[in-house]
């Protein structure tokens, strides 16, 4: 297996507890549906690499817990991601009304420039549906970013919604890439005032 | 194996390929092997010390000695002499590797072998760029090439050695307390040697448990069947606030309403692989109703996610409800605060290498607090509950076995169970009553400790026969020669030390922690993980095998803590040290010389 790449993104999923975070991050990067999945706790990230146009993307994906209370982690589990993908769920209306308590969320800690786009996940169940295709694409639409529905257990849409994001934090990125050849910076835990304590004593250098 | 062969391959590639690489292979699995046998936290023990040598069923296996890892053996064999001499090193090999002379890396035979599986592809990496023609696709990958430096110099360094916790008791693991023995010997024993048996070796099926966990958790000092009904009735209370709520009231009662659907989100995917609660089971129903009562018990608290995974091996085994959950986001972020001084205090070289790696946030220790080790200890083929039960048992008891060492001084002990779930069961109401006792607990932390504002549950569990006070101690207090602080002494002590403190099951908590760190630390800086590995490292860690070897290891920690002065440390480096050899001096009191260096070295 050739582990080289050309691009390293740092990708988020974020959205309420329970609509399917971790089962479409399962499905990405396993191509598997476990139907035993635990709820997330802290933070996790898998890796997938994939190709586009030829070159090698290596997507870092971040799962964190829905929860609010949960996450201790918000501002370092933003820094340095180029990406974000918002799920609700389209069995759960308050999810998604809860989409835009998150963009604001993402509008606060992440940087400027992020992608973003919005999953409604569990498009397979049809009979319980709260959300319609419509007014997902609606909200998002307002919000001028991209929508797909998924479904994680039917694999629908998975992949395509990554590839999707992916391939326009791409363009971005050699646009950028090409004015300042070294502006990117992708850091997971940036360097904090802590960092300092190297022993714990004042005056160590 | 797989990986064994591939990293024989990459040598290869990079021209280092001889007539030795089979040898070399070899070697290389040796050496793996050696190192993954070093039963990590025992091994760093000096013989001489630490280690009681016979008696102890768990002590690690003798190490063969091998001659191609002289360095490595010597420094785990000997450390100080040999990290003394190589100290003032440390600074700059863990930034900067170049700075080792020649003479020093080849006395290093073995190392280049040091390569964990997943090593070959750094070095693929790096080896892959002077290659012309590369640069034709620019590498965007900043977090590996702010790495490049050390990663251009691909001899692996030995990690520092460990420093050895300057605990000054030897401390033991014993197998789980089954119920025959119990009966054979709990005449003859008090209480709290009965306790701190229960702290050594956990106990060992679930019916016992059913009979001692009310003496485990604080609710009885008596070893008889405990009557629950008191509790049972507490737990029908609430349980009924929540089971007589109409559909219709539901609808206009949002708070309740947002509770209750997280909770059925997370029941219905909590353990769902343990047989007790595999597919429709009537036990999903319980847990569910456990959690809404808890949630009417503790309205504010609600529902946090993680105490599902609390509640369900309580639920398995008392097969009734009960459990309790603490979570704040302040005292969770305090505690990794602490756990990151903790390292700081006995690990120099690691803090260094994890502030080198941005890594100082501690965040992989995220999910082992809030789940009390549970998901790290039940991910196995059995997904049994056991080895995580066992660990609780020891968290829930080490308030009492603290005191252990100037045991005269009676049964005030620090009881908090904040964080740590509490749980009762068929009486869930324990757990109310443990809740309550958060709350004393809780109060005094914050030094406004109101008798008043317990409610009542509280009330009862405090005129239970036997209660527990939680004297907040002060360094002097422990200290002091047998005394029985009464509720008043202890409160009185509480403006003193206005800092926020740890309860004793969190700061036992975070001996867990520590020993799991010291146990992967030779790994991890062998490997040169950068923060994200780290983070997938600790995240995918197996720990069920070595229970016993980590619970021995937290418990040097936590005697080192609790009679050592390593809490008293741990709380001094919160404030800015203005002198700076004070710690030092502190330690000399009480700690035999060879232990100077541990804290020495951090003046380096």
């Amino acid at each position: 297996m050739d582990k080289t790449y050309d691009y390293l993104f740092k990708l988020l999923l974020i959205g309420d507890s329970g609509v399917g975070k971790t089962c479409i991050l399962f499905r990405l990067t396993e191509d598997a549906f476990s139907t035993t999945s635990i709820s997330t706790i802290g933070i996790d990230f898998k890796v997938r690499t994939i190709e586009l146009d030829g070159k090698k993307i290596k997507l870092q994906i971040w799962d964190t817990a829905g929860q609010e209370r949960c996450r201790v982690i918000p501002t370092a589990y933003y820094r340095g991601a180029t990406g974000v993908m918002l799920v609700y769920d389209v069995t759960n209306d308050k999810s998604f009304a809860n989409i835009n308590n998150w963009i604001r969320d993402i509008e606060e800690h992440a940087s400027s420039d992020v992608e973003t786009m919005i999953l409604g996940n569990k498009s397979d169940v049809n009979d319980r549906r709260q959300v319609s295709r419509e007014t997902g694409q609606q909200l998002a639409t307002e919000y001028g970013i991209k929508f797909m529905e998924t479904s994680a257990k039917a694999s629908v849409n998975v992949e395509e919604a990554f590839f999707a994001l992916a391939k326009d934090i791409k363009t971005k990125t050699d646009k950028q890439l090409a004015s300042h050849p070294h502006s990117t910076r992708n850091t997971l835990f940036p360097y904090t005032p802590n960092a300092h304590h190297c022993c714990g004593k004042q005056g160590c250098k | 194996m797989s990986e064994t062969v591939r990293f024989v391959a990459s040598a290869g590639n990079r021209g280092n390929g001889d007539p030795n690489e089979a040898p070399a292979a070899e070697e290389m699995h040796e050496f793996i092997t050696f190192q993954r046998q070093l039963s990590r936290p025992t091994d760093h023990y000096r013989p001489n010390r630490l280690v009681p040598g016979e008696g102890n069923p768990y002590a690690p296996p003798p190490k063969a000695s091998h001659t191609s890892h002289t360095y490595l053996s010597k420094f785990l064999r000997d450390p100080i002499a040999t990290s003394l001499n190589s100290f003032s090193k440390v600074t700059n090999y863990v930034t900067s590797p170049t700075f080792y002379d020649e003479e020093y890396l080849s006395s290093l035979p073995a190392l280049h072998l040091l390569r964990p599986p997943g090593y070959a592809e750094r070095v693929n990496r790096s080896s892959r760029s002077p290659t012309p023609g590369d640069n034709e696709h620019p590498v965007i990958d900043p977090m590996t090439t702010s790495n490049n430096f050390n990663v251009v110099n691909t001899v692996p360094l030995p990690p520092p050695a460990l420093p050895p916790i300057p605990c000054t008791q030897p401390q033991c693991r014993l197998p789980a307390l089954t119920l025959q023995e119990f009966e054979d010997t709990s005449a003859e024993l008090s209480i709290d040697d009965i306790i701190e048996r229960i702290f050594r070796g956990g106990l060992n099926d679930n019916d016992f448990r059913h009979r001692l966990w009310p003496l485990v958790l604080g609710l009885t000092e008596e070893v008889t069947e405990f009557d629950w009904s008191a509790l049972s009735d507490l737990y029908d209370k609430y349980h009924s606030q929540w089971n007589s709520i109409l559909p219709d009231q539901e609808m206009r009662f949002t708070a309740y309403r947002e509770r209750k659907s997280l909770i059925e989100r997370d029941v219905i995917r909590c353990d769902r692989s343990h047989a007790f609660y595999k597919g429709t089971s009537d036990n999903l129903e319980k847990l569910r109703a456990l959690l809404l009562t808890y949630t009417m018990y503790d309205f504010d608290t609600g529902y946090v996610q993680g105490m599902s995974d609390l509640a369900s091996p309580l639920l398995y085994v008392m097969d009734g409800n009960g459990t309790n959950f603490e979570m704040s986001q302040s005292s969770i972020k305090f505690q990794l605060e602490m756990l990151w001084k903790l390292i700081e205090l006995t690990d120099p070289c690691f803090a260094q290498y994890l502030a080198n790696k941005e890594s100082t946030n501690c965040y992989f220790a995220f999910r082992w607090i809030v789940c009390q080790f549970k998901r790290e200890f039940m991910k196995s083929e059995s997904d049994e509950y056991n080895d995580c039960l066992i660990l609780w048992e020891s968290i829930w008891t080490s308030h009492i076995v603290r005191k252990f060492g100037h045991k005269s001084d009676d049964t005030t002990s620090t009881a908090s169970q904040l964080l740590t779930c509490d749980t009762n069961t068929t009486e869930p109401q324990t757990k109310t009553m443990i809740g309550g006792h958060e709350k004393i607990n809780k109060s005094l932390s914050t030094g406004a400790l109101n008798s008043n504002t317990i409610d009542v549950p509280d009330v009862k569990f405090r005129n239970g026969p036997h209660m527990r006070s939680n004297s907040f101690r002060t360094k002097s207090e422990r200290r002091e020669p047998p005394k029985t602080p009464t509720k008043k002494e202890s409160l009185s002590s509480v403006p003193k030390t206005p800092e926020k403190h740890l309860t004793d099951a969190e700061l036992y908590s975070l001996s867990i922690c520590l020993s799991i760190i010291r146990r992967e630390r030779d790994l991890i800086m062998a490997q040169q993980l950068d923060a994200t590995e780290i983070l997938k490292h600790f995240n995918t860690l197996q720990l069920k095998s070595d229970l016993e070897n980590i619970l021995l290891h937290a418990s040097h920690i936590w005697y080192w803590l609790t009679h050592d002065s390593g809490e008293s440390l741990l709380y001094k480096s919160e404030q800015p040290a203005n002198e700076p050899t004070e710690d030092f001096d502190l330690l000399c009191d009480s700690m035999p010389d060879e232990d100077y260096y541990i804290i020495n070295a951090s003046n380096i």
